[in-house]
C-alpha cells in the first residue's frame, strides 16, 4: 500500500519484513522498521476466508410519488365521507367511498407496500379448498427508507383508527347507513394493515436469523 | 423458522395456513415469480387479465372443474363492480326511490352470496368462503347485461320480450355457477346446495322485470 508519493523510497508497502530499506539513517531506519513492523503485523494477510457479508442494501430513496398515492385515496375516501347529505346524495356517497376504499386497498396491497416497505402478502386457495396466506419480503438485509416506512405505517394505522372512531360515533348517533359504510372501509383498511403487520413480523425474523448466521460464521472463523 | 414452513392461521371459517416465502434460500427452480420488484403496469395487467379470464369463464361456462383452476385466485373486484352496476341500473329504472332499490339490491347480492356460501360450507363442501362469493358475484354478469339492455331499450320492449331476455340471462347465470358449485359438493347434497343459487338468481331476475 503506497502511503504517500514523497515517501516512495521508504518502503511502507506491504510486508516484506526482509526487504526493509537499510539505506536510510539510523533513526529513520528505526522508525521505518518500527512502522513497517506494525504495518506488516496489521496487514499480514490472514489465510481465513470470511465471506464478506453483503453490505446493507442502500436504503431506497424516499419515493414521494408512492407516498402520495398511498395517502391520496385514503384521504379522499374520508373527505367524501364527511360531505354533508345536502350536497351529496347518500347513495352516491356510498358508491364513491366504497370505490375509493377498494382502489386504496388494491394500491396499498400491490404497489405502495412493495415500493415503500418492500413487503407483500396475498392468499391462495389450495387443492382441498383451504386458504393459504403467503407473505413475501425483500432479502434479509433490506432496510426501507425511514421516511417511506413512517409514512406507510402512520397513514395505514391512522386511517384504521379514524374509521374505527367513525364507526363508534355513527353507532352512538344512530346513523346506520354511515356506520355500515364506515365498517366496510374499516374492514378494507384493517385487513391491509394486519396483512402487512404480519408480513413485517416475518421479515424481522428473517433479518434476525440472517444476522445470527453472519455472527456465527464470523465467530467460527476466529 | 424454516423456509416455506406452514403455520396455522386464523380460526373457524377463515382458517388457513400461512406460508413465509424466503427468497434467500430458495433454489432457482423454487422461486416463484418474484413479484416484489415488478413494474406497476405488470401488476395492473395481471389483475385485469384475471378479471377478464373469470368473465370469460362466466360467458362460456365450462363444466369441467380442471379448466377452472384459475378460478382459485379469487378476487372481489368483479362482484363489487357488477353489484354496483346492477344496483345503479335497477335504481335508475324504478318508480320507487332509487336509494331504496340500490340498498336492497346491494345487500341482497352480498348477503345472498354469503348465505349460499355458508350453506355450502355447512353441507360439507370444500370451497373457500371468498372463492365462492367471488364466483357467485361474477355469475351475476348475464343478469347485469339483461338489466342494462332493458334500461336502454325500455320503450322498444314489450313485457314478453323483457321476460324472455331476463329468463335467458337467469338460466345462463345459474348454469355458469352450477358448474363451479356442484363440483365442490358430494353427490347426494348437490341439489340442496344448488337450490339456493337458483333462488338467488331468480330473485335478482325478478327485480329486473318488475321494478
Amino acid at each position: 500500500m503506497q502511503i504517500a508519493d514523497e515517501q516512495q523510497d521508504v518502503q511502507h508497502s506491504i510486508p516484506d519484513l526482509d526487504n526493509v530499506n537499510i539505506k536510510l539513517g539510523d533513526d529513520e531506519k528505526k522508525v521505518n522498521q518500527i512502522s513497517s513492523n506494525t504495518v506488516s503485523q496489521v496487514q499480514q494477510p490472514q489465510q481465513v476466508n470470511i465471506p464478506m457479508p453483503p453490505l446493507p442494501q442502500k436504503t431506497a430513496d424516499p419515493s414521494f410519488l408512492s407516498q402520495l398515492f398511498h395517502c391520496l385515496f385514503k384521504g379522499l375516501a374520508i373527505f367524501v365521507f364527511f360531505i354533508p347529505e345536502g350536497l351529496l346524495n347518500l347513495t352516491y356517497c356510498f358508491i364513491v367511498v366504497v370505490i375509493l376504499s377498494a382502489i386504496d386497498f388494491w394500491t396499498v396491497k400491490n404497489i405502495t407496500g412493495r415500493k415503500l416497505v418492500g413487503l407483500r402478502w396475498w392468499s391462495e386457495v389450495k387443492e382441498d379448498g383451504s386458504e393459504e396466506w403467503i407473505y413475501e419480503s425483500q432479502v434479509a438485509n433490506f432496510i426501507p427508507n425511514p421516511f417511506n416506512s413512517n409514512v406507510f405505517w402512520f397513514a395505514q394505522f391512522g386511517v384504521v383508527l379514524t374509521w374505527g372512531i367513525l364507526i363508534l360515533l355513527d353507532l352512538i348517533g344512530l346513523r346506520w347507513f354511515n356506520a355500515v359504510l364506515a365498517m366496510t372501509a374499516f374492514c378494507l383498511t384493517g385487513i391491509n394493515f394486519v396483512g402487512f403487520y404480519k408480513c413485517r413480523g416475518e421479515h424481522q425474523k428473517k433479518a434476525k436469523e440472517y444476522m445470527t448466521k453472519i455472527g456465527l460464521k464470523a465467530i467460527q472463523q476466529w | 423458522m424454516t423456509d416455506n414452513q406452514q403455520v396455522p392461521f386464523g380460526s373457524g371459517m377463515f382458517q388457513g395456513q400461512a406460508k413465509f416465502v424466503d427468497y434467500a434460500h430458495m433454489n432457482q427452480q423454487e422461486v416463484q415469480v418474484n413479484t416484489l420488484d415488478e413494474p406497476v403496469m405488470d401488476t395492473l395487467l395481471r389483475d385485469i387479465n384475471m378479471i377478464l379470464y373469470k368473465l370469460s369463464y362466466v360467458i362460456i361456462p365450462r363444466m369441467k372443474e380442471t379448466q377452472g383452476r384459475k378460478l382459485r385466485n379469487w378476487d372481489l373486484w368483479g362482484p363489487l363492480l357488477l353489484s354496483l352496476l346492477l344496483a345503479m341500473t335497477l335504481g335508475i329504472n324504478s318508480n320507487q326511490s332509487s336509494d331504496t332499490i340500490f340498498g336492497t339490491i346491494f345487500i341482497i347480492m352480498w348477503g345472498g352470496s354469503a348465505v349460499i356460501t355458508v350453506n355450502a360450507k355447512l353441507l360439507g363442501g370444500q370451497v373457500s368462503f371468498f372463492q365462492s362469493v367471488c364466483v357467485l358475484g361474477y355469475c351475476v354478469f348475464p343478469i347485469n347485461v339483461a338489466a342494462v339492455l332493458i334500461t336502454f331499450l325500455q320503450s322498444y320492449l314489450g313485457f314478453f320480450l323483457r321476460l324472455i331476455i331476463v329468463g335467458a340471462a337467469f338460466l345462463w347465470s345459474t348454469f355458469s355457477s352450477l358448474s363451479f358449485m356442484s363440483s365442490m359438493m358430494n353427490e347426494e347434497k348437490k341439489v340442496i346446495s344448488v337450490y339456493p343459487i337458483f333462488l338467488f338468481y331468480m330473485f335478482l331476475s325478478w327485480f329486473c322485470i318488475f321494478i
